[in-house]
């Protein structure tokens, strides 16, 4: 395989270092959100509903998030040499695993939870926003390819 | 009837021990063991041209094929 010539594993630690202050900074941007929040004053349990609510909003993007730093181990392991190892499978399906959760939960589980729990609304709802499921079917692919790639490495190793 | 590996006939022809051949070759023990058993899908050329100079051999001579008409359906499914 010809040597790709962008360093690999520095790329890795630079992209854990970007999620890292990406997660942070997003922390920091929806932690100043709080307070436009709709709290009622003496209500610990209504306030605290609202306060789960508004992070559980937030988890699509924490899954992406992770989904980034499992992409990062990745680069690390092509820039090591490691084609279709163990790790690097098993971080190929850690990706596509987490854009998958990430894109239902942004469709399908947020929508649906959140007029339930604010509303008391019962039924499912969906939210099919181009974003979220162009990222789920990437994230399918991911895993897909990952399944394969193993099945193909298997077969190659069985070519002495 | 698959192709057969006659490995072991040369092997002992050279009296050269398996595991000598597997590190000259650059494959593992087991994948010699595997190869020598006929339990490999197949073989790559070069692993194939280091076997013959080492063995002072044709490929010929360490694999034999009987034929069977069964062979071109093989693999089909």
């Amino acid at each position: 395989m010809s040597k790709l010539p962008i360093p690999l594993p520095a790329l890795s630690i630079v992209i854990k270092i970007v999620v890292v202050v990406l997660a942070l900074a997003f922390i920091s941007e929806k932690s100043g959100e709080l307070g436009t929040l709709d709290f009622t004053a003496g209500d610990t349990w209504a306030n605290m509903k609202v306060v789960s609510l508004f992070w559980l909003t937030l988890l699509p993007q924490g899954f992406y998030l992770c989904a980034v730093w499992a992409a990062s181990n990745v680069f690390g392991r092509i820039g090591r040499g490691d084609a279709f190892g163990p790790a690097m499978v098993k971080g190929l399906r850690e990706t596509g695993s987490c854009l998958v959760y990430g894109a239902v939960l942004a469709i399908v589980i947020i929508p649906t939870l959140y007029p339930m729990l604010s509303e008391h609304f019962r039924g499912v709802r969906y939210n099919p926003e181009i974003e979220s499921v162009t990222i789920g079917l990437v994230g399918i692919v991911l895993y897909l390819l990952a399944r394969q790639g193993q099945a193909l490495k298997a077969e190659l190793e069985q070519f002495v | 009837m698959p192709v057969r590996v006659t490995l072991d006939v040369m092997l002992a022809r050279r009296k050269i021990r398996a595991k000598d051949l597997a590190a000259q070759v650059g494959i593992s023990e087991t994948q010699m063991s595997l190869l020598r058993t006929g339990k490999v899908k197949g073989m790559r050329f070069d692993t194939l041209s280091k076997l013959c100079l080492l063995l002072d051999c044709q490929p010929g001579d360490i694999m034999e094929y009987d034929a069977d008409q069964g062979d071109l359906t093989k693999g089909e499914d």
